[in-house]
Formats: C-alpha cells, structure tokens, sequence
C-alpha cells in the first residue's frame, strides 16, 4: 500500500484537477442512493420490521429461491443448448437463430408474464383448445390455478435465457472456440466434446450470463406482483406504498442488496482468473453438419426459446392491441408515450453526458483513481431498480429536509429525482460503451493532440468526441432503451399523475384490464427489439461484473 | 501571434522565413553531465526515473541528460531499454517519480513542478504517426496553430506542406496517403507550431528500408534548416549515425554511455554499446610490459601500461591487417594499411571459415589458431583483392594503434 502510495505521489501532482474532481464528485452523487441504503439498514428497527423479519422474510426468501432456481435452471439449459448449436452446428435456419434468440431481451418479464396470464386463462386460447379437444364444460377447469411462482420461473427462464446465450455464443465464437476445433481434429465425438470440453471451458461465460438471469430476477416486481408472488421487491412496495413504512422499505432494500452481492460475490469467486472471450475470433469454427432427424431436433430446440421467450407475448400483444388500440390509443395515450420518449432521450442524453466525464477524467489522470471510483458508479446496474429507488427517495427527502426545514418538497415527487435514480441504475451501460469506444480510439490520438497545445477539454471536443460518435450513439440508445422498460424504479419515483408506457402497461395490467395494456407493452417491445437485434448488447452484458 | 500560447514566446527564429541555422550550433557536442552553461541548454534532465505500475523494473532511472540548443540527440538501445519513455517524459504524457526535467531553464517536472504537455511547447511524432483520422492532412497540420489568425495559420501550413514536400496533397485524408507521406504529415504537424524540441519516436519503424533512406535523408535536411532541438528514439545504428549530433546508448532504463556516434563507434564504453554500432570481435586480454597477451598473440599498444587482471578489447572488422603468407606479403588490407608502422609482418595463421559480400569490402570469418581446442573466431574486412574462398589459410594481425579497451574488469581467463 505504501509503495502504491508512493508510486502514485508524482501522478497526483499531475492530476488534471477540474476532471478529476468533476469525475470524483459525479461518483460520489451516483453512490449516494446505495449508500443511504447500506447505511439505513444499521439504524434501530422499529416494531413493523420485528412481525417482517420473523413471518414474511423467510417467505420472501422461499420465493426468491423457488424463482432463481427455475428461471435460472430453464435459462441455463436453453442458453448454453441455443449457444452451442448456433456455433458449432449446421442445420437449416441457423443464420436466423444466430441473431434472432437475442430478442427475448427485448421482452420485459413483467409483459411476458401478463401475456401467459391471459392466454392461460379459462378465457384464453389454451383452456378453450383443451375444452374442445376433451369436451369438457366451461367450468371443467374452473380450479387450474396457472397463476403460480413455477409458472413465473419458467416464463423468468424463456425471456432471460439470452443472456447466457449471448455470453456463451461470444467465447463458442472467440479463442475457445479453437480450442473446440483442436479437439475435434484428435478425434472425440461431438458429445464428448460438449460435455468435457466446452462445458468447462464455456463456464465463467455461463455463470456470467446467469448471474444477470439472477438479478434481473431480483430486480423484477411487475410481474411478481401480478402474479401475486411476494418477494423482496413486493415487499419493499408494500411497506412504502400501503404501511408508509420507509424504515422496513430501506431494511428490505439492504437485504435485497446484499443478496445481489452475494451473487455477484458468487459470480467473481467461481470465475477466479478465469476470463470469457467478448469477440468473435475472425474465422468461423468448422460446425458440425446435422441431417434428418438431428436438425429437425436443433431446429425444434432453437425455436422453442424463441416462440415462448418471444412471439407468443409478441403474438398475443398484437392481438389485443387489434382488439384495444381504437378505444385505448388517443390523445392522453400519444401523450404518455411521447413523455416516456422524452423522459428516456433526456435520461440517456444525461446519462452518456456524465459517462463521458467519467471515461475521458479516468483516461487522462494517469492514476487508477478516477477509473476505480467509476466502477463504483456501475455497481447500480447490479442493484434492483426498487433498492435504488428507495435510497433516491430518502436521499431526496433529506435533502428537501435540510434546504426547507420540512416544509415543503422540492425535490421529491419530481421529475429530477426519477432521472437521478435513471443515472444511478444504468450508467454502467452508457460508461462501458464509451469506454470501449475509447479504447479503440486508442491513447495516441489523444496524446498527440496534447503535444500540439490542446487543452484536455479542447481534445475532447475536437479529437475524442468526433471519433466517439458511433460509441456515443450506441450508448445513448441502450440507455434509452433500458429506461424506456425500467418499471419499479419508475413506479416509485415518478411525479403524481405522471405516466409512461411501462407504468401505465402495468397499472392497467393490475386492474384486470391487461388487453388494454397491450398498445403501450408493444410499443416498448418494439423500440427494444429493433435496437436489440442491431446492437446485441454484448457490450452492455458485461456491466454487472 | 495574437492570444498566442506563450510556448513560443521564446522559440528562436523558426521556418517562418524557413532560416537556415548557425552550423555552429549543430556541431555543439559535449560529454554527458559534464558541466556546461546551463543558458545553453534547451533541454535537461536530472536523475529522472519512472517505473510503471504493475511493473518492478524501472522503465528508466537516474537519467541525467542535457541537450543543447539545435543539437539532435539520438537515443538508441534495445527494445524496452526505456527510449519512447524518456520521449514521453519529456513531452509531459508521463510523469517522473523522482527528478526533474527542464525546458529552457524552466523547471516543467519535479518535486515541485509540472507543466502539463499541452504548455511544454514540445513537439512529438509518434511511432504510429497518431494522425486525426477525420482531420485532412492540412488541417492535421493546422491543428496545433489553433490560436493564430487564420491568414497567418493558412501561411504556415503551405510553408509547412512544402518544407517537408506535400504541396497539393494537403486536402488528403490520412487514409489517402502513403505510408511515407503520412510520416511527413505527422512531422509537418509535429513542426508547425514551432515546438522547442522535436520528439520522433521510432520514426522509420513503420516503412520499408527503401523508403526510409530517402526520407531519412530528407529529415536531416529538414533538421539542418530549421535548426531545431530534437531528440530521436531510433533502433538503428545507421539511422542514429546519419541524423543525430550526439547519441545516447540505453540500456534497461539507463544511459550507457552519450557521445557523438564517430566517438562511440570508435571508443565504445562497454561491450554492449561496441555491438550496437556495427559488428565487433570483443578479445579477452591480459595486460603486459608494452601491450596486451590474447588468444590470437601479443599486440603492442601503450594502453596496457598501469592495467592489471583481465580486459576485454573491442576491435574492429577494419582494424585487421591480413597477409597470405607466412612472409607478411600481399596483405589483404581493406585500406591504407601501408602507411602503419609494423604492418606487412606477418600474424597468426588462421582458416578462412566463411566469405561475404558487404559493399567495395569482404567480410570474412576467420578460425585462428590459438593452442586451445576450437580456436578463436574473428570477423574481418578484407579488399577484393585478393580472392579468398572457404578454407584457405591467411594470417591475421591486429593493426596497431586501432584496438581500444572496453571498461571494466573480466573475471576469468583469456
């Protein structure tokens, strides 16, 4: 430490003070929220948390297993599969398969999961098929309970599987997948390869992508509440919305948190030095030519994920908005998805904004200290947009408490405090982008325009930035895109009476008026499936880390 | 020069008339840390050292350097010896540890100082070139001349453009250029601003041999008529040889040893330094009454007296008298052998093993018989006369006066 300490001692001298401490002072705000909630978690319990802590804890956490082990158990089966047979084997339509099994992504799982409540239903296609086929009554299955946390684990599992897809897909298709042709060349058979090459060597991909299954898990309320499922996030709800009870709200979010980081611990401890390939290695492997019976299976396998995960949701929402989009699209609703739309470009214009602070102060400071405190600002990527919300909300009223005695709220209930809580949770996304950008761009550039009497903010501006621009793009749409979805943090923090498409997706949902819900749901799909299938976000993925 | 950076403020006359510089002043060579007027000098270094992170070893330590105003040193050694970092210290992209670095007897880093690169008033060529990829190769150029009026910057770029023989191509993009003339945008840029020293670092590693010798020829043009402090990393002894004024030879983050390349070629420091400028044969010898006892026999020299233990000498190819008889005649000499007092006496016998072509001279590798088993290997330059092949036998004798002492002690025998 010392010697790192001294080593650096020159470096600091050299700071480029202004950036640094403009990063420096853009991290500690993005950190405030998580930790409020860190440090809440220590203040005295009131007497609510002693009847949460003994009767609905235990139950919270039942049901968060119950739904981490079958989401992610159907994810890990259909992601390493679809993986390994787009990389490795050749059957018919595995061009399309290749890009296509990302845009479950593109479906959040709270839309998923209204869309199989309905179609499940003793109203739906699925009842009515299989009262017709056996001739039963319309009250034959009256009792088939479909709303049920299995069920929900294995919706979780169809429209989370890509990301361990897209993970394992990326080292299949880099070095590792070399590794795979050197053992094909000695002779091993295809399944002996998949089960004692590729399997190991794909595991830190693996477990990467599943800790993201996880947490998105962890981070989901819409559907969860509308299943009537309760976990951490229904719980956190309930005790700020229905009890007003800010005290087990924060408790909740510090425990949810930590098993968030005991994921993430997980994740780090298992992969030890181990890395996973990002890119694809140029030459494409020699894949293995399936017939007959063999690629209709891979065919069948790589279409299940994708009808469940995608078009049956995709499916059934445009069937309702058929059915809903003349009474429900009108004024107020162009009005609402307009509001989303600008909310989301502002949020992700901001948050590009201060990524690039970040990325540019971390390049030039000649010390780690800029680029380690940025890895602090990521860590809300990893954090359940609840948690967020509420150390945003007792961060706000704090300070609407100091500036006004308590009289009166500034900040909170504004529109403010939902864009910050934005920039909390996705600047991974936006700095990991630009970041990269940068690195292509690469340090001479940089340096040479430095050399020729450019200040730091003039080669950015006249260097970096034009060379940036597709990198910039590219964030700012993933930002975009991740807000336009967000749910429980929106939920929580919007203004009174402020909608978008999400929240009003999902108050209508929970009034039983899911059809009507549909026009908004596909609207968000359908800006996320565009920019999911052009930009992958491989990039983005690896955040959470 | 409205609103102009004060950077320039003291630049001598530069190549706004495009002066030609006081030869005087290129010829300025002095040994390192010898003391000198410091008025005099543009750059100093005082025992600077950087180590990176991650790593233990020292990228460079205790560099102590100065460089004259309008002198051209060269900065030679191995790769990873710390040459580009010595470069980027000095531009201001890395800071020093420990030491400190002066710019016209301005302190710009030390305990208490830094000047970041952007105010150093330094010019740099990368390796890589580092043009703007979206900027034309005059607006590259133009880059640094921000705060100059626009009529004044336009000037300037076209004198530029010219000096280093792009008219007309200024409006091409980098990608539309060759590698050779992406160099010259990239010295072009470097000079315009008028920097106080020229940086170039590795500036041939990205062109073929042919190309490099004409633009290293045009370089030492450029260099002359402008007059500027420069400092080259090169890896190349020729290049070093024909551009820089003085040289210093690097070796895993120090300076071996700094003088002018004739100097260096001829009286090498150690064995490293001898075989970075041209091939050596390095001879262990044992100091005697009037010269030295070595494996190939006695040579006289005056060195040898007040010397004891083991020395290693270090002898040219050149510095070999051969003959191909046992009489001294008909010498092999590559030139002017006649005039040395002692030559045309005949020396070892020795086998020829190997004969190249290398320009008017042959270089030959000779065994000599020394009484060990295997013998002594030696590499020679011998005139195109006479006709030697593999297997003759020829003796072989240093020439007086031409062998030169490494420094240091040898432990073990000759």
């Amino acid at each position: 430490m010392e010697v790192a300490l001294r080593r650096w001692l020159p470096a600091v001298r050299a700071l480029p003070v202004g950036w640094t401490a403009a990063a420096l002072l853009l991290v500690a705000l993005l950190t405030v929220p998580l930790a409020v909630v860190a440090v809440g978690a220590f203040a005295p319990a009131g007497e609510a948390w002693g009847h949460v802590a003994t009767t609905l804890l235990p139950e919270y956490l039942l049901h968060t297993l119950i739904l981490a082990l079958g989401a992610g158990g159907l994810a890990l089966v259909l992601g390493v599969g679809t993986a390994w047979l787009v990389t490795m084997c050749d059957f018919p339509l595995r061009g399309f398969f290749h890009w296509a099994l990302v845009l479950p992504l593109a479906v959040p799982a709270y839309m998923a999961a209204y869309t199989y409540a309905g179609m499940l239903d003793v109203t739906g296609p699925v009842q009515r098929l299989v009262r017709w086929l056996t001739g039963a009554g319309p009250d034959a299955f009256l009792y088939w309970n479909v709303m049920r946390i299995e069920v929900l684990a294995l919706i979780f599992g169809f429209v989370l599987y890509p990301y361990i897809f897209l993970l394992t897909r990326a080292l299949f298709e880099g070095r590792s997948g070399r590794a795979l042709e050197a053992a094909r060349i000695m002779g091993r058979g295809p399944w002996s390869i998949f089960l004692r090459i590729a399997l190991p060597l794909a595991r830190p991909a693996v477990v990467a992508g599943l800790a993201l299954v996880l947490m998105e898990v962890l981070n989901d309320y819409g559907a969860v509440a509308y299943y009537g499922v309760t976990t951490f996030t229904t719980g956190i709800f309930r005790s700020w919305f229905a009890m007003g009870d800010l005290d087990t709200a924060i408790r909740l979010s510090a425990i949810l948190m930590l098993v968030v980081l005991v994921v993430l611990g997980m994740e780090r401890w298992q992969r030890g030095a181990a890395r996973y390939d990002e890119a694809g290695g140029g030459r494409p492997v020699t894949r293995y030519r399936l017939r007959g019976g063999a690629a209709a299976a891979a065919v069948v396998f790589c279409f299940l994920p994708l009808v469940m995960g995608f078009l049956l949701p995709v499916g059934q929402l445009g069937l309702w908005t058929a059915r809903t989009a003349p009474a429900v699209v009108d004024l107020s609703f162009l009005r609402m998805a307009l509001n989303s739309f600008v909310l989301a470009s502002g949020a992700a214009a901001l948050c590009v904004g201060v990524a690039v602070v970040l990325a540019y102060a971390g390049r030039i400071d000649r010390t780690p200290l800029t680029s380690s405190a940025a890895k602090l600002a990521m860590l809300g990527y990893s954090i359940p947009g609840a948690v967020i919300a509420v150390g945003v909300m007792v961060a706000v009223l704090g300070v609407d408490r100091a500036l006004t005695g308590g009289t009166a709220l500034i900040l909170t209930g504004g529109l403010g405090a939902l864009v910050f809580a934005y920039l909390v949770r996705f600047m991974a996304v936006g700095y990991l982008s630009v970041e990269a950008g940068f690195t292509r761009i690469g340090a001479n550039l940089g340096s040479a325009s430095r050399t020729l009497g450019a200040s730091p903010l003039r080669t950015l501006f006249r260097i970096e930035l034009p060379l940036l621009r597709r990198a910039v793009l590219a964030a700012g749409v993933l930002v975009f895109i991740d807000v336009l979805k967000e749910l429980p943090l929106t939920l929580i923090l919007r203004p009174f009476n402020f909608d978008t498409l999400a929240t009003r997706a999902f108050e209508l949902a929970s009034i039983e008026q899911v059809p009507q819900s549909a026009p908004a749901a596909l609207l968000v799909i359908g800006a996320a499936a565009v920019v999911v299938a052009v930009l992958h976000r491989t990039f983005s993925l690896e955040a959470r880390q | 020069m409205r609103g102009a950076t004060t950077v320039n403020d003291s630049v001598p006359d530069g190549f706004d008339g495009v002066t030609v510089a006081d030869p005087a002043r290129r010829t300025t060579c002095r040994g390192a840390g010898s003391a000198t007027a410091p008025s005099n000098d543009m750059l100093r270094l005082d025992g600077v050292a950087k180590t990176y992170s991650g790593t233990s070893a020292a990228a460079v330590s205790g560099i102590d350097l100065s460089v004259a105003d309008g002198e051209v040193l060269g900065l030679v050694g191995e790769s990873g010896c710390g040459k580009s970092t010595l470069l980027r210290l000095v531009a201001g992209l890395e800071v020093p540890d420990r030491g400190a670095i002066r710019l016209a007897g301005q302190p710009v880093a030390g305990p208490r100082a830094w000047t970041p690169p952007e105010r150093r008033g330094v010019g740099m060529v990368f390796q890589d070139f580092a043009l703007f990829p979206h900027l034309s190769a005059a607006s590259n150029i133009m880059y640094g001349l921000f705060s100059m009026p626009r009529v004044e910057r336009l000037a300037r770029t076209d004198r530029i453009l010219d000096l280093v023989g792009l008219s007309g191509l200024g409006s091409r993009f980098p990608h539309q250029l060759s590698g050779g003339q992406q160099q010259r945008v990239a010295l072009a840029r470097a000079l315009a601003p008028e920097p106080r020293v020229l940086l170039m670092d590795e500036p041939f590693s990205n062109l073929d041999s042919a190309l490099k010798r004409g633009l290293r020829a045009e370089l030492a043009e450029i260099l002359g008529r402008t007059g500027i402090t420069a400092i080259l990393v090169v890896h190349d002894a020729e290049d070093v040889m024909a551009l820089a004024d003085r040289v210093a030879v690097m070796r895993a983050g120090r300076i071996r040893q700094i003088e002018s390349p004739d100097f260096l070629y001829q009286q090498p420091r150690d064995e490293y330094v001898a075989r970075f400028f041209g091939e050596t044969n390095i001879l262990h010898a044992r100091p005697r009454e009037g010269g030295f006892e070595t494996a190939i026999g006695f040579i006289p020299c005056a060195m040898a007296a007040g010397r004891s233990g083991t020395v290693r000498l270090c002898l040219r190819p050149e510095h070999f008298h051969l003959s191909i008889d046992a009489n001294g005649n008909a010498g092999g000499c590559a030139s002017g052998c006649g005039d040395v007092p002692g030559c045309g006496k005949a020396g070892r016998p020795a086998v020829v093993r190997h004969v190249r072509q290398s320009g008017l001279h042959r270089r030959i590798v000779l065994m000599v018989e020394t009484g060990s088993p295997g013998g002594a290997s030696l590499t020679v330059d011998v005139g195109p006369e006479p006709h030697l092949v593999e297997g003759d036998t020829v003796y072989v004798q240093p020439k007086p006066g031409c062998l030169h002492v490494l420094q240091g002690e040898v432990a073990g025998e000759v």
